[in-house]
């Protein structure tokens, strides 16, 4: 039984070491692509001893046992003296997913890893250690980690000069193990070694391959050095000047490079910043009714108005402090999927580099959960249909390297996540095909190029002929569009044949609060998602096209656009609403359709806190939450995708009619609400 | 008093026991009918104020009101006790309820023309609710009749008011043949 403290000591050393196997991972990728990187192996092999300490005192002494032959194995790497193969690689990759897996099992109640299988990856991992025959012995020799290269600075500091050694016996002599060590002894003599090859601690090896280099610092010139190491076994001593490349002696906190989080911070609750989170939110709702209230009663009185501002403006940024405090940055999942890319791509004989732009941008945290579904499926896809093999892409002119960029940037108060490749494109003949096999789609139906890419979202459409293991059974786009709409997000998907594809997910910042333009109908008022509006349109009775009386089209400029009254949609009183033909029509997108919503005003734009209606909805709904609303009345959220979808059937028929009936141009009459939207993502 | 009796109820409901109805009720009026609530699931009472419609649910959800930073549904009763609707008064007032359903507390508003008073009702003044005969209005929601001098109280299991499906859904059914704008 487990005392009070060794419950904590576990729960904090699960704790670290979710973070600690995480950010090996993605070291470990970044040591792949730049063996050669003193900065980058450095925190790989910081974060590996720190968690064979944790792993030590925490009681599970096999897992430290695996993380100290990881770490061994990683410094042979780095001194040259076994090369940088895939086949080492996937070993330390097949540890990292071992102490993961541990790890899990130990959380939910299981204990350390089992000796037989810790020993057998141990004994591995030692094996790669000796087994390589770096004829080459380590040609990028010496790397310099941070200690080296305090050192050899120290060393030319007083005065000395740095030099490298090398030493090669005659092939014929036998020479005695101990060798390495007296050569070192004589080098120490001289100055101060740095580092040799081979290292220190294998240094029995100088026997058997019969040469040595050392990397010394020293008041001595050349000649002398020559002079005091000669020996009758020496075939060839070299001594070389060496320069040292100006690097920062410490790389800061701060470098750019992927690590475990260096700055300052503490573990709290999630439940205490929720309802913190909370509060804050009702506050803000409170502060803006009594600003709103006492403002009229209080009038001009210019003091009182002045405090009400400070005020406003202190809850807008408590607020937003609130806000960022559950935000979390993107890189997570950003690197899980380079390591999945990595897993998948090898084992499919297809080479792909994943290119990470803007894994810092944050998101809420709640959000990121649900993100890598959708993001993982959109990146196999791309590995899996996306990307050609390498042969291929050879003979089409590419890359070798086929290339998944995945970006995040904020933009306004969305974030847009991209997942793109540089691969065949979407084949629109196959999905058209496809989707009219499935029967989605009539063979009478005219279709736009846009809309042909994104019947991709249906469930059940597939072109791959074969379903394989990973996708291909047409249930996985749907399940990212249907993420993506719960979260209030919206896709952008685009491709070019040959060339590649693109999604772009645009999604809010946070949850708890939404974007939104406020609109009247008749009395009532409806919040549309900012998101979703691509532009404002005061229409002339000339753009406006019926169709038998009941649907109507509107046009803007080379567009036929469906129109809704909303109004009646939301059955308002029909004797309140303002005449049709005055009012403004609000184009929204989704899913690369347009939908225009005629209302009759725009009120104002505004950001409301998102509150659940619990139960209470329509049938069919078209409201997907609620918000508080300045004035403290509740204001209600349109539901883009349900809007949307009640247009199906009926976009088809106005596209057949329309194609034949609409007339000449004419001037459109637009007025841009200043500021309702952010730019849209190219 | 002598609350031992030989009094056999003629119908006993299954968890019917007038000792347990016994207690405080929050009284409210219904045009000239008078209704009561138990007080523990009584939260509070606010004046009318603005409801939100909310488009194509049941008729006699009004619509939503915001609670003091929560959105909470407003459900008129005389629409759901399919009475004559009514101009609403300075009188009008909304009890807000909350009652546990499938393990969730649900609150929600009752919009009522008058509130009366909070009244003790004794067990000996409880009388299981009546039974109109198979095939009538189905008397599920009343938990009994309370009496009170001479005026009659009808005890509203509020939980009850609402059917399951309309407590899950909140929702009316979709009507057949209604076309889009």
């Amino acid at each position: 039984m487990t005392t009070n403290g060794e419950m904590r000591l576990l729960s904090a050393f699960l704790n670290e070491a979710v973070d600690q196997l995480d950010a090996l991972d993605s070291q470990l990728l970044a040591f792949e692509e730049t063996p050669f990187d003193a900065v980058v192996v450095g925190h790989l092999q910081r974060t590996l001893h720190t968690f064979k300490g944790s792993a030590g005192t925490a009681g599970f002494p096999h897992l430290a046992n695996v993380s100290h032959e990881m770490e061994d194995l990683v410094q042979a790497l780095r001194t040259g003296f076994v090369e940088p193969t895939t086949e080492v690689f996937d070993a330390l990759f097949a540890a990292v997913d071992l102490l993961k897996s541990t790890l899990e099992s130990i959380h939910k109640g299981g204990g350390d890893l089992e000796r037989e299988p810790a020993e057998a990856l141990v004994g591995s991992l030692k094996g790669l250690c000796g087994k390589s025959e770096p004829t080459a012995f380590g040609s990028d020799w010496p790397r310099l980690g941070e200690y080296e290269q305090i050192k050899a600075a120290h060393s030319t500091s007083r005065g000395g000069s740095l030099f490298i050694v090398e030493v090669k016996f005659k092939p014929e002599t036998d020479l005695p193990e101990e060798i390495g060590i007296d050569l070192l002894r004589q080098c120490y003599a001289l100055g101060s070694v740095i580092t040799t090859l081979p290292p220190e601690s294998q240094h029995e090896e100088v026997a058997h391959k019969k040469t040595f280099k050392a990397l010394m610092g020293t008041e001595l010139d050349p000649d002398e050095i020559t002079k005091k190491l000669a020996h009758e076994t020496i075939e060839g001593l070299g001594v070389t000047a060496y320069v040292m490349d100006p690097r920062p002696k410490k790389p800061g906190p701060d470098s750019r490079s992927s690590s475990v989080c260096t700055k300052d911070s503490i573990r709290v609750d999630l439940e205490k910043i929720d309802r913190m989170v909370e509060l804050i939110g009702e506050l803000v709702i409170f502060e803006s009714m009594v600003s709103g209230l006492t403002k009229t009663a209080v009038g001009s009185n210019s003091r009182v108005r002045g405090y009400f501002d400070q005020l406003n403006k202190i809850t807008r940024d408590l607020q937003d402090v609130g806000i960022r405090m559950r935000m979390v940055p993107v890189r997570g999942i950003f690197q899980r999927m380079s390591r999945l890319v990595r897993d998948i791509a090898t084992h499919m004989g297809k080479r792909i580099h994943v290119r990470l732009q803007g894994e810092e941008t944050e998101i809420d945290r709640s959000m990121v959960e649900k993100l890598s579904e959708p993001i993982l499926h959109l990146v196999r896809n791309s590995v899996d249909h996306g990307i050609e093999p390498e042969e291929e892409r050879k003979r089409k002119g590419k890359s070798a390297v086929g290339t998944i960029t995945l970006s995040a940037q904020t933009q306004g108060s969305n974030i847009v996540i991209g997942i793109a490749d540089d691969g065949y494109g979407i084949d629109r003949k196959k999905v058209l095909h496809q989707a009219k096999k499935a029967g989605f789609v009539s063979d009478s139906t005219h279709l736009t190029d846009t809309e042909i890419l994104h019947l991709v979202f249906h469930s059940g459409l597939t072109t791959k002929e074969k379903v394989s293991e990973l996708s291909g059974r047409g249930i996985g786009m749907d399940v990212v569009r249907s993420t993506i709409e719960s979260l209030r997000g919206r896709i952008i998907l685009r491709s070019d044949p040959g060339q590649g594809t693109s999604v772009k997910l645009v999604l809010p910042i946070t949850l708890a609060i939404i974007n939104g333009m406020l609109v009247l109908c008749g009395d009532e008022r409806f919040i549309i998602p900012t998101l979703s509006v691509v532009e404002v349109v005061r229409p002339c009775q000339d753009q406006r096209f019926s169709l038998r009386g009941k649907l109507e089209l509107l046009r803007i400029r080379e567009e036929l656009v469906p129109l809704l009254h909303l109004g009646s949609m939301m059955e308002v009183e029909e004797s309140r609403l303002l005449d049709p033909s005055r009012g403004i029509v609000i184009v929204i997108e989704h899913l690369g359709r347009k939908l225009g919503l005629l209302v009759d005003d725009v009120i104002s734009q505004q950001q409301v806190v998102i509150k659940s209606l619990g139960h209470v909805k329509g049938d069919p709904s078209f409201v997907s939450g609620g918000a508080i609303l300045a004035d403290g009345k509740v204001g209600l959220i349109l539901s883009i995708d349900s809007l949307c979808e009640s247009l199906l059937d009926l976009e088809t028929q106005i596209r057949q009619a329309a194609s034949c009936s609409y007339g000449s141009g004419r001037n459109t009459e637009k007025e841009d609400i200043h500021g309702y939207g952010d730019e849209l993502p190219a | 008093m002598d609350t031992e009796t030989n009094y056999q109820p003629e119908e006993a409901r299954p968890d019917g026991d007038r000792a347990r109805l016994a207690g405080k009720y929050m009284t409210f009026k219904l045009d000239s009918e008078e209704y009561g609530l138990e007080i523990l699931k009584v939260r509070e009472l606010i004046g009318l104020m603005d409801i939100t419609r909310v488009p194509r649910t049941h008729d006699f959800i009004r619509g939503v009101i915001n609670l003091r930073g929560k959105i909470i549904p407003v459900i008129d009763l005389r629409r759901k006790f399919d009475m004559a609707p009514m101009q609403s008064t300075d009188q009008t007032v909304i009890i807000v309820v909350q009652y546990a359903h499938r393990g969730k507390d649900l609150t929600m508003g009752i919009l009522v023309d008058e509130v009366l008073e909070v009244l003790s009702i004794p067990p000996d003044n409880i009388e299981p609710p009546p039974d109109f005969g198979i095939g009538s209005v189905d008397t599920d929601f009343i938990l009994g009749i309370g009496k009170a001098e001479r005026r009659v109280i009808f005890l509203l299991d509020i939980g009850r008011v609402l059917t399951e499906d309309e407590k899950d859904r909140m929702v009316r059914q979709p009507r057949i043949a209604e076309t889009e704008g």
